[in-house]
């Protein structure tokens, strides 16, 4: 009774929200967001059919699905919450690099309560993945089709800088104070570093075979990139720009996606080949363990909830999301997703 | 027995050719450089990499008219070479650095060696990049090892370079006959194929045929078209049981007696006609084979030229009721659009107005590797080149979606070859072949890639090479 009581509370909670969002949203511009969603959410796009899938964080249970367009036409990918975690911004494209006119090929600005779109981006040619600054001002995506990063405004909704990166730029990291970037760069092997005061590159730094994402540590001392064909996750100084480690993974693992825990101490690294997650010791930098049992499919995206205590894998081939344990290291649910699974956001 | 082909050697003046060469490469450069990628400011090249690239193409390096002619192959990797070279020297800008390619052309052995000599002591490249046929491939080899050069052969497929005619300053981009056959007598004799296509409903399409048991061979009568054969024959009865060859006839190009072979084939109700021949005599063929009506399902030996859209376009013109549909062996394909490859091929058709044939792609990678091993290895001393090359630090990324290495004992590069199925109804010249899945399956998990690739191709103990360089 007290159950169903608790349960209808929250049910309550959750529709006053969403309606005050609904009614805020007339009078809402793009500098004010809607408050952020009660209980944290985690966020998976679904590359092959168009779609994001919600999922409270809390009960591991689907609560909502936001269509973006036809399944294999519309391919959202990478993603970002905006620090109030109000906002997901989804890097979406389509199949057709040679094509510009495309509906598609925006950052879309998605209420992240509502799950309703907002606005569509322009962030240069056919952004793929992307992240916003901690002051949640500026977004920097990857231009997969061009050599370039774009720096678009969100306070004024326009594109404020195009900035030259290596070739199929990818991954996209900002550092926890704001003051660098890290895209990444599959054909390059590179990691560009670019000065968010300048808005320019100030160095390039050689990396492991098709580097895919790039993750700076909340206490900013390390970053780490992963790079598929290699096999390996390198460990980035900050204060230096400088890889001062590489670590193998394996040749057969394919590591993709890369998350740190909240409290840096741990990295987690998902690979795609070898459907596992690698827990890397931080202060080590050295694989602790290596989860396998009942992992989905070519898990590529890989988040970790605000406690530090879940971690969530995006699977694209067994299109679902693994939720493992942090401190037990196993997987205690597995939640179905869209196809293609790609990546995974967690708001706090 | 045919005597081998010797085409006439080249009549442009080496001079003219040279200025054309210098000047174009120059201008590539950099209207690239200027345009596409800026260089960093604080980037300042300390040494210059350079290597050297000897296309099969006439002095005004343009498209042969004929779509059987190695020329076909040739020009396709002139413009991979190119596409490498602006795309590495683009990293190397990124890294401060500099790397440089420089293009020379010739079409017999005699000039291609004279090329090399050339861009070894005038241009001081410290590799070369290369070969459409055997018998260049091997005078270019030689010239490599005599002069302590490394060379990439992108063009020919010969297992003979590979065996008895290995050198150690040789790798191979280009893959064996063996791989091919291997690749090609597994896809037939397994009759169930998956391809990874995201596109599809559920990710994966499944392509069921009914598997190819019964094989009729059509050979060429040359000792290198018999070596093929008797190497399909080794793929068919040795590799992969349940094929069995039911046919067996050797012809001679023009040959009065090919309608006597195509009624042995209508006796023998084969599965499959395989037809080991030259790319002119593949055409030629199949027009004879459409005209006769015949239904077999027929396919031939991936020659490099053979897999370019212009081949492939005139073969399905030439008889298009039996070239469609029929399944065909790729290095790569225009179409791939795994791993990268989409964003590759989608860059490459941009640029040059052209498809990434196969022997774009090979071309494309021999310069990778080259440029990469440069900068990874941290020397371009031929000798510390090959160390690292043969060694396990070698990572190699030819966006095939699995890491790429040489084999230690015959310097080949393992990599995965795919299938494509030939389609009369396209719409453009992309559309002529579709992917319908890789040999061997990259994608499934828990294997060494080393394993996974030595599926195809001989492995060590069946090796006759033997590097009289140590």
């Amino acid at each position: 009774m007290g159950q169903r009581r608790s349960a209808r509370l929250r049910r309550w909670a959750r529709l006053s929200v969403a309606a005050a969002v609904v009614i805020a949203g007339s009078t809402l511009n793009l500098t004010s967001p809607a408050p952020s969603a009660s209980r944290p959410q985690a966020y998976v796009s679904n590359e092959f059919a168009g779609s994001i899938t919600v999922i409270d964080a809390a009960t591991e249970r689907v609560i909502n699905t936001i269509p973006i367009g036809p399944a294999g036409t519309a391919r959202p990918r990478g993603m970002a919450l905006s620090p109030d975690d109000s906002t997901l911004y989804v890097a979406v494209t389509d199949p057709w690099p040679n094509r510009p006119e495309s509906p598609y090929k925006f950052i879309w600005v998605i209420d992240a309560v509502t799950g309703k779109v907002r606005a569509k981006y322009p962030c240069g040619s056919d952004p793929e993945r992307l992240a916003v600054t901690p002051d949640g001002r500026l977004l920097y995506c990857s231009n997969e089709d061009t050599v370039t990063a774009t720096v678009f405004d969100l306070t004024t909704g326009k594109v404020i800088a195009s900035i030259p990166v290596g070739i199929e730029p990818e991954g996209v990291a900002i550092s926890p104070d704001g003051r660098w970037v890290y895209v990444t760069a599959e054909t390059s092997n590179t990691v560009t570093v670019i000065d968010t005061k300048t808005k320019k590159p100030v160095k390039n730094l050689l990396v492991g075979e098709r580097p895919r994402i790039a993750a700076f540590a909340l206490n900013g001392r390390r970053a780490y990139v992963s790079a598929e064909t290699a096999g390996t996750l390198s460990v980035i100084d900050p204060t230096r720009h400088e890889v001062i480690k590489t670590i193998e993974l394996g040749r057969d693992s394919k590591p993709v996606g890369v998350a740190v825990a909240p409290d840096s101490a741990r990295v987690y690294v998902v690979g795609g080949r070898c459907n596992c997650l690698f827990v890397v010791d931080a202060s080590r930098a050295a694989v602790i363990a290596t989860v396998t049992q009942r992992m989905g499919r070519r898990p590529w995206g890989v988040a970790v909830t605000a406690d530090g205590k879940k971690i969530y894998t995006a699977n694209g081939r067994s299109d679902d999301v693994s939720v493992v344990d942090a401190v037990t290291l196993r997987i205690v649910t597995t939640v179905k997703a869209g196809r293609g699974a790609h990546s995974v956001v967690i708001s706090h | 027995m045919l005597p081998m082909k010797v085409r006439p050697p080249m009549a442009v003046g080496l001079c003219t050719r040279r200025k054309f060469l210098k000047h174009s490469a120059g201008w590539s450069g950099a209207l690239l450089g200027h345009t596409m990628w800026p260089r960093l400011a604080a980037a300042a090249p300390s040494k210059v990499v350079r290597v050297g690239f000897i296309a099969h193409v006439g002095s005004t390096q343009t498209q042969s008219a004929n779509p059987a002619a190695l020329e076909v192959a040739g020009y396709a990797g002139l413009l991979g070479a190119r596409a490498g070279a602006e795309e590495m020297g683009a990293n190397a800008r990124l890294l401060g650095q500099a790397f440089e390619l420089v293009v020379a052309t010739a079409t017999t052995p005699a000039g291609s060696v004279r090329e090399a000599r050339r861009l070894v002591a005038a241009e001081k490249v410290f590799a070369i990049a290369g070969g459409y046929d055997t018998e260049i491939t091997l005078a270019l080899s030689e010239f490599a090892e005599q002069n302590r050069l490394v060379f990439f052969n992108v063009g020919a497929t010969s297992d003979a370079l590979r065996n008895d005619a290995c050198h150690r300053y040789t790798f191979h981009i280009e893959a064996s006959d063996a791989m091919y056959l291997d690749a090609i007598v597994d896809w037939f004799t397994r009759g169930l194929a998956f391809l990874v296509d995201e596109d599809a409903p559920e990710g994966v399409r499944i392509i069921r045929r009914t598997p190819t048991r019964h094989w009729f061979l059509v050979t060429a009568n040359s000792p290198e078209w018999q070596a093929r054969r008797r190497r399909a024959r080794a793929a068919l009865e040795r590799r992969h049981w349940g094929g069995r060859i039911i046919g067996d006839v050797v012809v001679d190009p023009g040959g009065s007696h090919v309608q006597d072979v195509l009624r042995a084939i209508q006796r023998a109700h084969p599965d499959l006609v395989f037809l080991l021949l030259r790319p002119e005599e593949q055409l030629a063929f199949m027009k004879q084979y459409e005209t006769a009506g015949l239904r077999t399902e027929i396919s031939g030996f991936p020659e490099p030229v053979t897999q370019t859209r212009t081949f492939l376009a005139t073969l399905l013109g030439t008889a298009p009721r039996s070239a469609n549909e029929s399944i065909r062996a790729m290095l790569w394909d225009p179409a791939f659009r795994f791993a990268g490859a989409l964003e590759l091929n989608s860059r490459f058709a941009t640029r040059w107005k052209h498809p990434m044939d196969g022997p774009a792609w090979a071309s494309w990678c021999a310069v990778k590797i080259l440029w990469e091993t440069a900068l990874r290895a941290q020397t371009t001393d031929p000798a510390q080149v090959i160390r690292y090359l043969e060694s396990d630090r070698a990572v190699l990324d030819g966006h095939k979606g699995i890491v790429l290495t040489f084999r230690r004992w015959d310097h080949q590069l393992r990599q995965p070859l795919e299938m494509v199925r030939l389609k009369k109804s396209a719409r453009d010249s992309l559309e002529l072949a579709e992917p319908v899945g890789g040999i061997p399956n990259v994608n499934a998990p828990g294997r060494d890639p080393q394993q996974v690739l030595d599926q195809l191709g001989d492995l060590a103990q069946d090796s006759k090479c033997r590097f009289s360089v140590t």
